[in-house]
């Protein structure tokens, strides 16, 4: 299936948002779970980097994918493996702030 | 406690999957972004599909729904309306030989009139009582005439086709031609903003992706020929006082399959259409109009005059850049003594991206665009870059078209050159407003490292290139798509 139906279709494309919320609900829900689990200690401030970090890649994600959706299939390459690269070394160094004795 | 248990060991796995899948979501809406249609800017998307059309598969039947009841056969062509009108109204204006009359009845029409009011009794009556009405009408229309003023000036300007050649060219000079066809009103503008305003959306109505309108600067104006009049040296005429700017870009798909995919003319037709329609429109309310448009139906040079119209910057190529279409903006204005409040020029750092970019120097096939890093030309008193019109047209006659019909490669390569999508709409919307530069200089360092392009030569045929693109042509351009070749 052309994934661009979903995305011109005045049905299918608010259906799709709706579930990437639901989606996102789970991932925390989630991660507050794991978190508990490994013993790390979450404040407002560490919700907040890690929610910060996570948009990062998903921009990264979202931003490589349009480009290659436009054809642009070298610029969408480099876009993920540029800024991604920097997302993973950047997650390292939160990883460190959430559980500094890991 | 299991049930507990249970609810947490489900809520992390829901949890690294919703967090998997949203990723697998993001990855999916920006390629859908990319890939859009939708994203276009002035470019509806008929052409494309989508869900705009209703899918029918479910609902194919083996037989119409109309009914059947006797012996078909083929449609008399004085059934139609106002083919039958037509031939009635002939007759009854004949200028040869006896005019038929109401008083005679069907009876003394022509074969097929006859028989068709034969069949049709109380149809010739019933003629008879919309002629009397539309006397009736024409005689009112004074009365209304005021109210309904644009919307009458609206349909007039859509009609105009229908009258030869489109738009009507200029005969005589500008003093009588731009002022053919105007209706006299003592209607006045409540003000020159609700003028432009106006104006715009009409122009907007017409198909226009971008309108600007400017005060018309004399040195825009060209000398040495007048549509309608000839060769001639002529002073700008008074009522040449404002343009309206009118802006379009090429089908996207095909421009960036530059230069031998795409064409010019698809703007150009469109620009034609548009500028003839709002001169029509224009004068239908009271004002003169003469429509300048592609390719050479002009008596003003365009790109300045869209720059002092706010539509956009000119770049090293010599073309309007505007924040919304790029490069990929073409132009036609309409000169007016209609009293409207101009735009005012932008300044969104265009001029200065160009001076570092060069993209389209680098991508030109025939080396017409400067390389210089400022503009390095005096053009009638101003200062922009040089262009060696000789050697682009050389190669709108090098690459593998069936005739020189251009290149356009600069279009396409250019940056601003860019679907309405939310990556571009977030680097037209920083760009402009980063005092530093630095956005700038970041954007263009990604353009530089991370896009492809062919390189100048490759764009034209073998031995000297091998035909490229910049991007690959849509498919429904592609022959070996459709055809066995």
């Amino acid at each position: 299936m052309d994934i661009t139906v979903i995305f011109e279709s005045s049905i299918l494309q608010p259906l799709f948002w709706m579930v990437m919320g639901g989606l996102m609900i789970l991932l925390f829900i989630g991660a507050g779970y794991w978190l508990k689990d490994a013993g790390i200690s979450m404040s407002w401030w560490k919700w907040m980097l890690s929610a910060l970090w996570y948009a990062g890649v998903y921009v990264i994600i979202a931003g490589g994918f349009t480009l290659i959706g436009e054809h642009e299939v070298r610029a969408g390459l480099f876009f993920l493996g540029v800024f991604g690269t920097v997302m993973i070394i950047l997650g390292a160094g939160l990883w460190r702030i959430l559980k500094p004795n890991g | 406690m299991d049930s507990e248990l249970n609810r947490r060991d489900f809520l992390k796995k829901a949890g690294v999957i919703g967090g998997a899948l949203s990723l697998a979501g993001a990855a999916a809406a920006g390629f859908g972004a990319g890939r859009s249609r939708d994203s276009y800017t002035g470019w509806g998307r008929t052409a494309y599909g989508g869900d705009q059309f209703f899918n029918r598969k479910p609902f194919l039947a083996d037989k119409p729904t109309y009914v059947q009841t006797g012996t078909p056969r083929r449609i008399e062509y004085i059934e139609d309306l106002f083919k039958r009108l037509g031939e009635l109204r002939r007759l009854m204006n004949a200028t040869e030989g006896p005019r038929w009359t109401f008083d005679q009845g069907a009876e003394a029409l022509p074969g097929p009139l006859r028989n068709y009011y034969r069949e049709h009794p109380g149809a010739l009556e019933q003629y008879k009582i919309a002629l009397e009405k539309g006397r009736e009408q024409r005689a009112n229309w004074p009365e209304y005439e005021n109210e309904f003023l644009l919307a009458e000036a609206y349909s007039s300007a859509h009609a105009s086709f229908l009258s030869g050649s489109f738009p009507a060219q200029p005969q005589g000079p500008p003093e009588v031609s731009d002022f053919r066809g105007i209706t006299e009103t003592n209607l006045k503008l409540k003000s020159p903003r609700h003028g432009s305003d106006l104006i715009k959306q009409i122009t907007h109505t017409f198909g226009a992706s971008l309108v600007g309108i400017c005060r018309l600067k004399q040195e825009w104006v060209t000398q040495g020929f007048l549509r309608g009049v000839g060769r001639t040296e002529f002073d700008v005429p008074a009522h040449w006082k404002y343009a309206v700017v009118i802006a379009v870009p090429h089908e996207w798909d095909s421009m960036y399959a530059n230069p031998t995919y795409g064409n010019s003319y698809d703007a150009y037709s469109m620009l034609r259409f548009i500028s003839g329609k709002l001169e029509v429109f224009i004068r239908k309310i009271g004002y003169s109009s003469r429509s300048h448009f592609p390719p050479t139906s002009y008596e003003i040079a365009m790109p300045p005059v869209a720059i002092d119209a706010g539509l956009g910057e000119q770049g090293r190529h010599g073309v309007l850049i505007t924040p919304e279409l790029g490069a990929n903006t073409r132009l036609a204005a309409v000169t007016t003594d209609m009293p409207i409040e101009p735009d005012k020029p932008i300044d969104v750092g265009i001029k200065k991206f160009c001076d570092k970019c060069k993209i389209c120097a680098e991508e030109c096939p025939s080396g017409a665009i400067s390389f210089a890093g400022r503009p390095d030309k005096d053009v009638r008193g101003y200062r922009r870059w040089g262009i060696d019109q000789e050697k682009c047209y050389t190669t709108w006659n090098s690459v593998a078209t069936s005739h020189s019909r251009g290149c356009r490669i600069c279009l396409a390569v250019c940056p601003y050159s860019r679907k309405r999508n939310w990556m571009h709409n977030i680097v037209r919307q920083v760009d402009p407003r980063d005092p530093t530069g630095l956005f700038a200089s970041a954007m263009l360092t990604m353009q530089k490292k991370f896009f492809e392009y062919p390189g100048a030569q490759e764009y034209l045929p073998p031995p000297d290139g091998n035909n490229r693109t910049y991007l690959g042509p849509p498919k429904w351009l592609r022959t070996d798509e459709w055809f066995d070749i």
